[in-house]
């Protein structure tokens, strides 16, 4: 089977966002058709003093083990995608995401994720947002336990 | 170096020995005994509200409601479980009469995805090492299915007269009582058949629905009978097992000529056992998830080795049983420390018995080729093995993983109790040092400490169904044979009365008790025999006093 080796993964150029959260709605559009953004969206952008900071998947997968019925699969693009028909709601990887970008709404038990669909990238009034192509063994380095939290 | 999530489902190896079977033929030789067909319902807050009665005798199937006055009374699981067979047994009712019930009983949080360890069920029935009701708590995903498929607990009645299996099925609603002739009776395969026979579809997500209890040759002819309940594993692509191994359920299972119980469930999804407040519950289990994933590591390390953390701390504190809980630490217990294991157990894919549980302390050895008995050189999967198969293994001086991973093996797919097996043969060898038993008597057994090969092959004699002096009395366990050394006036009756280490009939679980006045009288008081998991009611009381 051929593995992909690249993936499309969110750059924030922080400098150039002014906190709209834009990108927030068109998110949660995406996955729950509602504007709300917030809790419904995948990505989140929150203001540290005075820089704005992005959290959202990085597509590393380390959820894809977590996984106890296979809901989670890295597609051919490279991005790690949640089956929600198989998804039998354990929140075991959100539980275990490093970083805490996998997401979870009160409307459902099945979990979210970001799907690099570049929706925020489009409704980004700054262009502050940006697709970037990676090769999945770079992002796989990441050490375990030295992230932060996310929100 | 592997990376996470490197490596997709689909492409994971055990390197195990493939098995083929003709599902279909093995099938078509089974003959209906008896069907029944219910209305699917729903489970609410936890409860669905009915349990399933099947007697084999008369192979009549019904129906029980659960009413409230029940939920508030006796709540579930082993509550439910000692109500069902109160009300079905008489004073003089034994392990081996046609009255006594065999139960798998669930509690309304049994099928919890969110909160790890909530995959549990309940066993209970009159234990024959006993005669009291015994209980014993199992992982697997039977619980969770049987709840799903519309049921609290089911119980067992009767005798069947040829071998059987009851299917549970809850996709089409039905429950069915019919011969299997031709099915292997030993866990391992028989699941491996089973789970391939009775999903719907040939796809590991169908196989995945599908969850077996079975024992095994063992559980025949021995008391130490455990129940294996199966879980099917889409990366490794076998049905893994987890055992109810105390007190010898595996024994009144076969008595009843179960072959196996299976249950199928159509689909479940995250709130299947529709909580009051999912909301709640997931935001609570989420906490516990990532609680794990940060501190499990530098605590129990449970994710990674599993129960087996314990034998270091035990071998630390003097609490390992070695030699027939003559000792409680040995020079040699590093060789069994939970790295050892760690080196063996197939790393990086999750081990949770039931979905969700990131706790996963159960671990496997694949691709083991097994060293000894009808099953030589073959490669499988191991479950376990956890503490208690590793402390029963010190019991009798087992220094070599390997051995103790053989010695596992052999256990769960023969159904027989590793924590039985390890404390009656540590006594039969401690008595073999002392002289009281000989070669001669053991049947050409070398019963020394550490003889792993005369273990293995006493295990054999046990499933082939050996009738020796020596075998179907050992194979009863210690009561026993200290009777039977007492009739024929062998050894000093009170060393032989001391050294076998066992309350009520039932063999202790692998803890030495001397550091604990708590601990001993635990043992001896707790109500089923002297097992773990009711002992510690006892340590927690004695702490409030």
């Amino acid at each position: 089977m051929d593995h992909p080796t690249t993936v499309k993964i969110l750059t924030f150029h922080s400098e150039k966002c002014k906190g709209c959260l834009e990108c927030e709605k068109a998110c949660s559009k995406v996955h729950f058709k509602s504007s709300d953004g917030k809790e419904k969206s995948a990505i989140r952008i929150t203001k540290n003093k005075i820089v704005y900071h992005m959290h959202v998947c990085n597509q590393r997968g380390l959820c894809l083990d977590m996984c106890p019925v296979g809901a989670l699969t890295r597609r051919k693009n490279g991005v790690v995608l949640l089956d929600k028909n198989i998804c039998i709601g354990c929140q075991a990887c959100v539980g275990f995401c490093p970083i805490g970008a996998m997401r979870k709404s009160d409307v459902q038990i099945e979990p979210f994720k970001c799907i690099s669909c570049g929706a925020c990238v489009r409704a980004c009034p700054e262009h502050a947002l940006e697709l970037t192509e990676r090769p999945i063994q770079m992002i796989k380095e990441v050490v375990y336990h030295n992230y932060k939290q996310g929100v | 170096m592997v990376f996470e999530g490197q490596v997709p489902i689909e492409e994971y190896k055990t390197g195990n020995t493939k098995h083929s079977w003709d599902v279909a033929k093995l099938k078509s030789a089974h003959k209906i005994l008896a069907e029944y067909s219910y209305k699917k319902g729903s489970v609410e807050r936890g409860f669905a509200n009915r349990t399933l009665y099947v007697n084999l005798s008369t192979n009549t199937i019904k129906e029980k409601p659960v009413t409230d006055d029940m939920k508030k009374r006796f709540t579930g699981g082993r509550g439910f479980g000692l109500k069902l067979l109160w009300d079905s047994i008489k004073p003089t009712t034994r392990w081996n009469s046609e009255e006594n019930e065999l139960l798998i009983t669930t509690g309304p949080l049994c099928g919890t995805t969110q909160y790890p360890g909530s995959g549990k069920s309940l066993c209970l029935s009159i234990s024959p090492s006993t005669d009291i009701i015994c209980d014993c708590n199992v992982g697997g995903f039977f619980g969770p299915y049987l709840k799903f498929a519309g049921f609290d607990a089911v119980e067992i009645q009767g005798k069947a007269k040829k071998d059987v299996i009851i299917v549970i099925d809850g996709e089409q609603g039905k429950i069915i009582i019919e011969t299997a002739p031709n099915e292997e009776i030993n866990t391992h395969l028989l699941s491996e058949q089973l789970t391939e026979m009775y999903a719907s579809e040939k796809t590991d997500k169908a196989r995945q629905k599908v969850s077996v209890v079975s024992a095994g040759k063992g559980a025949e002819n021995s008391f130490w009978g455990c129940l294996n309940f199966s879980f099917y594993d889409i990366r490794r692509k076998v049905p893994r097992i987890k055992q109810a191994g105390r007190g010898g359920l595996g024994t009144v299972f076969r008595d009843k000529k179960m072959n196996a119980l299976v249950v199928k469930v159509e689909k479940f999804d995250g709130v299947s056992n529709h909580p009051a407040d999912p909301v709640a519950l997931a935001e609570v289990g989420t906490t516990l998830h990532k609680e794990i994933r940060d501190l499990d590591r530098y605590q129990c390390n449970m994710r990674a080795v599993g129960t087996g953390h314990l034998v270091e701390i035990m071998d630390a504190y003097d609490l390992l049983p070695t030699e027939n809980y003559r000792f409680g630490s040995f020079p040699k217990a590093s060789k069994i420390y939970s790295p050892k294991f760690y080196e063996l157990f197939t790393k990086i894919i999750p081990d949770g018995c039931w979905h969700g549980c990131t706790l996963a302390c159960a671990k496997t050895v694949d691709g083991y080729t097994v060293m000894t008995g009808p099953y030589k050189g073959e490669k499988v999967t191991v479950d376990g093995p956890e503490y208690e198969t590793i402390g029963a293994c010190s019991n009798m001086s087992f220094w070599d993983p390997l051995w103790i991973v053989e010695f596992n093996f052999y256990c769960d797919t023969y159904g027989v109790d590793t924590i039985s097996t390890g404390t009656s043969m540590a006594y039969y060898m401690e008595m073999y040092e002392y002289g009281i038993l000989n070669k001669e008597r053991c049947d050409g057994l070398e019963l020394c400490f550490g003889n792993a090969d005369a273990v293995l092959e006493f295990l054999h004699r046990i499933a082939k169904g050996d009738k020796g002096e020596f075998i179907s009395v050992a194979s009863k366990g210690v009561r026993r044979m200290k009777d039977w050394i007492h009739k024929n006036g062998w050894g000093d009756q009170k060393i032989v009365e001391d050294a076998g280490i066992e309350s009520k009939g039932l063999e202790f679980s692998e803890y030495v008790t001397k550091e604990s006045l708590a601990m001993q009288g635990g043992y001896g008081l707790t109500l089923k025999g002297p097992q773990h998991d009711s002992l510690q009611r006892f340590l927690s009381m004695s702490i409030i006093m």
